[in-house]
């Protein structure tokens, strides 16, 4: 440890951080980047949420990856997609396949031609049942998608199946699903590439077909005011005013062109720490009338009050609980992996390509 | 199949299981799990919480309800989210053809597990002679009446029975309902010191007397008033001789020395000698001191005698009388040749000893079982053991004669003689106790069937598991929370340590004549 004397960096910090962050002058718009600007956050733009004795019924759709291996030439991991369906507090039934798994090979190679050298990438999928493709993104798709991305070792790479995979996870649930049922996707509407918004709007054209309502719900956001503070809070402060115990703000129709989803902010329990980003799609938003937008609010409320997370709707910690990759899945399937390598001569190269690109994580464990 | 828990991790030994959220595990419950041909049994013992949710939130979600007393805030699938993980070990495996190992192996991972039914026990029929029925199969508290415990009696009388347990869990009420079946069986004499007078049934209350065949196999002694058909228990003081008081009474060389001489001078006189003797009579042709010694050697010695069997001089007449009128010198009893002709004819002898102070107790059982041992041994050479039954002493407080204690400051006693070396002739103890760790391990450890009833002394639970036929390691808890009649047997003569629910005497002897053999009268192992 540092000794106490002399210049302490992180005291200059919090004087920079009081500086930069305190008395701020408050704008209570929220910052867009394109597009419409957003809402006035004021009190009276507050709506309560009511209680209702007759929920919908909602699906709620996520996923969870993990590196099961890599080396600087592949990467392979294990993608989980999962749907959970539940009225109210109560779980109504379950899809077809609520959880499906597979793993992605991403494998990178050298492809020149005769004026560059480039890098090409293959991807291969493998499902443990092939009737599960169809929740899956396909091989090209996530090809063309790494090919969209700004860099070849982007980070996203080991995701990027896993991320498609919900869009088409939720395609899918919304086909077993009937008008006036909400679909609830984990984060955002944002899609990231092109092929991305292609599955996405895949999505919106089955669900807006069937009368599914399509919404997205966010633990976190990034979105500021904007006076600079951050919206979440900003808007939980202006809602003390109000005295609404649960509530709902209209905030933007559109808050980037990579989003079709119309934003919000709720606070779905009284006793909830925090309000949370919610949207819904802009097309059918802006169809709905007020007695709509309460019953799809009510309905999402009424998911939202187990005491392990109030005001989070339960639907989504439980679709977490089963699409989350953990490390001992990561850690059993490695060792699965690394013993089939070990077993077949030809790729006995390759296991020591993966330890020296795991070395890294075994200096963690012993310089920490 | 009504499922009580899944197999989710654990090994052997300790296995974990979770418990299906409306079967409500007990520890001691046993468990099913159907494999391919055969079936597991399993028993649960331990019991712990077991969630999805991490411990930090748990105890953020409990302050949430203490602190906040939110409105509308519920536990959202509580069954799923929060649950009870049973710990399991494998007890045994039955065979299609209903023979039983050790299991060696786990139950199947994910394998569901069922409560135990009567159906699952069937191993446990057979019919058989000289079977006793001991109790009911026990899971956990429920008992399961279909299924019956009978043991070999042969088999856990020659190689000694244990039954230990702290005060009122029903010593008593087993050692009763164990006798009670032997009344059934030819094949087995029992020799029962009864301190407490308790098993015979007097005054028209239910007790041994109660069995139909009591007039035939049932032989009771009591030193006052014999109620009909009972006998008087006198023990003719000329049948005694020196050794029956080996680590019963203390006594010093001088002491033993003075025994032997008096013994070896008037045969069956001895004791009456010894202690009409006129202590100032003593030494005339001697020195002064080697007379002063030899009287305070008397002295002491008719002190001890007179104590130890509870006896009194009658100077006018000049005869030794007994205050209890159990030793004679007048009437010569023949109680000691009685008892042993009984006892290897396979007859319950019941000795009421509830007058008798404790070293008279032991030194009557001494004179008895030094005899039935003596007969025993000789039966042996003659190569006539085999047409004997077994016999077996039944003794209250058993570490009087084999605790630690005894055995280290006097010399051995026929009581740890015959838990030493009895087996070889048929003869067994069956010693009921509430403190087996002052017994020494050898001793206990040949102890080959224990009937283990609760005990919330952890010294003594810890003597029981370490010298259990079985491992019982983990049963520790169990055994501190057995209620009262419920026990664990323990013997080499079981496939694994068997729960079991004792029934109460009065419903035994109730619904005499019990099943006739073969039928519902079951278990052989
Ligand atoms: N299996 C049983 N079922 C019902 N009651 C029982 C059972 N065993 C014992 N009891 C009752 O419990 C009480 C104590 O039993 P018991 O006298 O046999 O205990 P114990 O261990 O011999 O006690 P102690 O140490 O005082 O001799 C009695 O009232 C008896 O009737
Ligand atoms: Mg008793």
């Amino acid at each position: 440890m540092q000794s106490m004397a002399g210049h302490r960096p992180l005291d200059t910090l919090v004087r920079n951080l009081r500086a930069g962050l305190t008395n701020m002058v408050h704008n209570d718009v929220v910052m867009t980047r394109e597009g419409r600007p957003g809402l006035e956050l004021k009190p009276e733009a507050f709506r309560p949420i009511a209680r209702t004795n007759a929920p919908a019924r909602m699906a709620f759709v996520d996923g969870g990856n993990g590196t099961v291996a890599e080396s600087p030439n592949f990467v392979i991991s294990l993608n989980r997609l999962y749907c959970g369906l539940f009225r109210g507090r109560d779980r109504t039934g379950a899809p077809p396949d609520p959880r499906i798994e597979f793993f992605s090979l991403v494998v990178r190679r050298a492809a020149h031609t005769e004026t560059e050298y480039k890098t090409e990438y293959d991807v291969s999928l493998f499902p443990h049942d092939d009737s599960h493709r169809r929740y899956m993104p396909t091989e090209y798709d996530v090809k063309a998608s790494i090919r969209d991305t700004p860099t070849g070792s982007d980070p996203r790479i080991p995701s990027l199946s896993r991320s498609l995979g919900e869009w088409r996870m939720a395609r899918a649930t919304v086909q077993t699903l009937e008008r006036g049922d909400i679909l609830v996707m984990d984060g955002s509407l944002t899609t990231l590439d092109r092929i991305e918004s292609s599955y996405a709007q895949d999505l919106y054209r089955s669900a807006q077909d069937r009368g599914v309502v399509v919404c997205a719900l966010a633990k976190t956001s990034r979105l500021l005011t904007r006076g600079g503070e951050p919206l979440l809070d900003r808007v939980h402060e202006i809602s003390a005013g109000t005295g609404h115990g649960m509530w709902c703000i209209e905030v933007a129709e559109q808050v980037s062109s990579h989003d079709r989803g119309f934003v919000m902010a709720v606070k779905l329990h009284p006793n909830a720490a925090f309000p949370f980003r919610f949207e819904i799609l802009r097309e059918q938003f802006l169809e709905m009338d007020n007695a709509e937008k309460d019953r799809i609010l009510s309905s999402m409320a009424a998911n939202s009050c187990d005491v392990s997370f109030l005001g989070y709707p339960y639907g989504l910690v439980d679709a977490d609980r089963y699409a989350q990759v953990r490390n001992s899945d990561v850690a059993m399937y490695g060792a699965l992996l690394e013993s089939r390598l070990r077993m077949d001569g030809d790729l006995a190269g390759i296991l020591r390509s993966m330890r020296a690109y795991g070395a890294h994580e075994r200096l963690n464990g012993v310089s920490s | 199949m009504n499922v009580a828990g899944q197999v989710v991790g654990g090994g052997i030994g300790d296995i974990l299981v979770r418990q299906q959220s409306g079967s409500r595990l007990e520890v001691g419950d046993l468990l099913v799990s159907e494999e391919e041909n055969s079936i597991l049994i399993l028993e649960v013992f331990g019991l712990q919480y077991g969630s999805q949710i991490d411990g930090r939130v748990q105890e953020m979600m409990s302050g949430v309800i203490l602190e906040e007393e939110p409105p509308d805030a519920e536990f959202y699938e509580p069954n799923f989210v929060n649950y009870v993980m049973a710990r399991v070990k494998a007890l045994a495996r039955v065979n299609r053809d209903l023979s039983v190992n050790l299991p060696k192996s786990l139950p199947a991972f994910f394998g569901k597990l069922r409560i135990i039914s009567s159906e699952d026990l069937k191993f446990l029929q057979g019919g058989g002679r000289d079977r006793i029925f001991i109790g009911y199969i026990r899971s956990g508290s429920k008992v399961i009446r279909d299924a019956k415990v009978w043991l070999d009696a042969r088999d856990i009388f020659t190689h000694h029975l244990l039954i230990p347990a702290t005060t009122g869990r029903g010593k008593s009420n087993l050692v009763k309902c164990i006798l009670y079946h032997l009344l059934d069986s030819s094949g087995v004499g029992a020799l029962v010191l009864d301190a407490h007078n308790e098993y015979y049934g007097l005054n028209g209350e239910i007790g041994l007397s109660s069995h139909p065949d009591a007039r035939n196999s049932l032989v009771y002694y009591t030193p006052t008033d014999p109620p009909p058909g009972s006998r008087h228990l006198t023990i003719s003081l000329d049948t005694i001789r020196p050794d029956h008081f080996e680590g019963i009474v203390e006594f010093s060389d001088a002491q033993v020395r003075t025994m032997r001489k008096y013994y070896s001078d008037y045969r069956g006189e001895w004791i009456s000698q010894i202690m009409l003797t006129d202590l100032s009579m003593l030494g005339e042709a001697e020195s002064r001191r080697d007379a002063e010694t030899r009287s305070i050697t008397m002295a002491v010695l008719q002190q001890k005698i007179r104590q130890a069997l509870d006896l009194e001089v009658d100077r006018e007449n000049n005869v030794v009388v007994s205050r209890h009128n159990v030793f004679d010198s007048v009437r010569g009893g023949r109680t000691a040749d009685d008892v042993v002709q009984n006892i290897e004819e396979g007859r319950v002898v019941v000795l009421d000893t509830s007058k008798l102070n404790d070293e008279a107790e032991l030194v009557v059982g001494s004179i008895i079982a030094t005899r039935i041992l003596d007969h025993y041994r000789e039966a042996k050479t003659r190569g006539i053991l085999r047409e004997k039954p077994v016999a077996t002493i039944v003794i209250e407080e058993a570490p009087r004669v084999i605790g630690e204690e005894v055995l280290q400051s006097r010399t051995n006693n026929i009581y740890s003689t015959i838990a030493r070396e009895g087996r070889k002739f048929k003869v067994g103890l069956t010693a009921v106790t509430q403190l087996s760790s002052v017994i020494p391990k050898a001793i206990l450890a040949n102890m080959n069937t224990k009937i283990i009833l609760g005990n919330e002394m952890k010294m003594e639970r810890m003597a029981l598991i370490e010298s259990a036929s079985q491992d019982l390691s983990e049963d520790d808890r169990t055994i501190a929370s057995l209620d009262r009649g419920e026990a664990i047997i323990t013997s080499i003569f079981v496939p694994f340590a068997l729960p079991i629910q004792i029934p109460h005497f009065e419903e035994i002897a109730r619904q005499h004549p019990p099943p006739a053999p073969g039928t519902a009268r079951v278990k052989v192992f």
